[in-house]
């Protein structure tokens, strides 16, 4: 029998930030970390982050056996989470890189036309590209595009996301 | 009227319409007829129609706060949107109308919502145009009075999208 010895080259390449240097950079923890790892990053201007979407996530926990497939689509809120949550990764990982450390618990500020002009589904992978506008302060204003595949599935025209001392939060 | 969590038996809402008595956000949330992160209200009156008021206790045992955030749990900016969202169509299809969340048209956080904090929402639910797409506007508060969100969002009716 010939055990042939598996090629590891792909898998021991590091993306620019994994899984463990997104922990590092967002407080958020299993179940809503919603973001795998960030394959494009250029400091202050733009981030390309993946998501992985599966049936073991919660949100299709508890689904009824009648439900069709556009039931399965991918929540609205979560796809705005990860969205988020890549905008808030490219603004607080360029402030690092910058010498900054950033202080304080990221809340939503708002957004603006967020439109959801298709569906992820089990199995698909995620795309989020998000570039950075401005930042003012503890607030930063940043804009971007969800893909499945080659299927741009949403286009966020604006959002801003703020860091909040703990203290101060009402 | 009232719709909650025994009266949506034939409603599209992930509300269990089996199990009323577990009720409790998160904990159970068997039978959603379409995929949710949470079950994001616990009453939903509807006085008339067009309009609704929704009603959610903020649990920190709810699906996804456990990590957000491990050192101070807030019911996430995005759970208000589903709040919204799964409210609006509840009420839709208590009228008969199925329809999914096409657009985050607007959406401003004013106040954080932590565990015992009691959210109430009050919605305007438009009329399906020509398009099978609708307006819905919201308003969110805390149980002491404190505006948490605004938000305007758009549906579109399932058999409009099918066409």
């Amino acid at each position: 029998m010939t055990v042939e010895t598996p090629d590891t080259t792909v898998h021991t390449t590091q993306a620019p930030l994994e899984h463990a240097d997104l922990k590092r950079i967002l407080a958020h923890r299993h179940p809503i970390l919603q973001l795998d790892r960030v394959v494009e990053f250029e400091p202050g201007r733009r981030i390309v982050a993946i998501k992985a979407v599966t049936g073991t996530e919660p949100c299709y926990g508890g689904l009824s056996d009648d439900a069709v497939h556009a039931d399965h689509a991918y929540p609205a809120s979560l796809l705005m989470e990860s969205m988020g949550q890549a905008s808030a990764a490219l603004w607080l990982h360029s402030a690092i890189l910058a010498g900054e450390q950033p202080r304080g618990t990221l809340v939503f500020g708002s957004a603006r036309e967020f439109t959801i002009e298709g569906a992820a589904y089990p199995g698909d992978v995620l795309r989020h590209i998000v570039e950075l506008d401005s930042t003012k302060g503890d607030n930063a204003f940043m804009h971007g595009e969800t893909w499945a595949g080659d299927r741009r599935i949403v286009t966020a025209d604006s959002m801003l996301v703020a860091l909040r001392d703990d203290m101060t939060l009402t | 009227m009232t719709v909650d969590t025994e009266t949506t038996d034939r409603t599209r809402t992930p509300h269990s319409a089996e199990r009323p008595d577990e009720g409790r956000s998160g904990v159970d949330n068997a039978g959603k007829s379409y995929a949710a992160p949470i079950r994001a209200f616990d009453t939903l009156d509807v006085p008339e129609p067009g309009t609704a008021v929704a009603v959610k206790e903020i649990v920190a045992e709810d699906d996804y706060l456990s990590g957000h955030y491990p050192h101070l749990t807030i019911y996430p900016g995005v759970f208000t949107i589903e709040t919204v969202q799964q409210a609006a169509r509840a009420a839709l299809a208590a009228g008969g109308i199925d329809a999914m969340l096409t657009d985050v048209t607007s959406v401003r956080f004013t106040g954080t919502l932590v565990p015992g904090d009691t959210m109430t929402t009050t919605l305007t639910i438009g009329t399906p145009d020509d398009d099978g797409s609708l307006v819905v506007k919201a308003r969110c508060h805390r149980q002491d009075g404190r505006n948490c969100a605004r938000i305007t969002l758009r549906l579109r009716t399932r058999e409009a999208q099918l066409r």
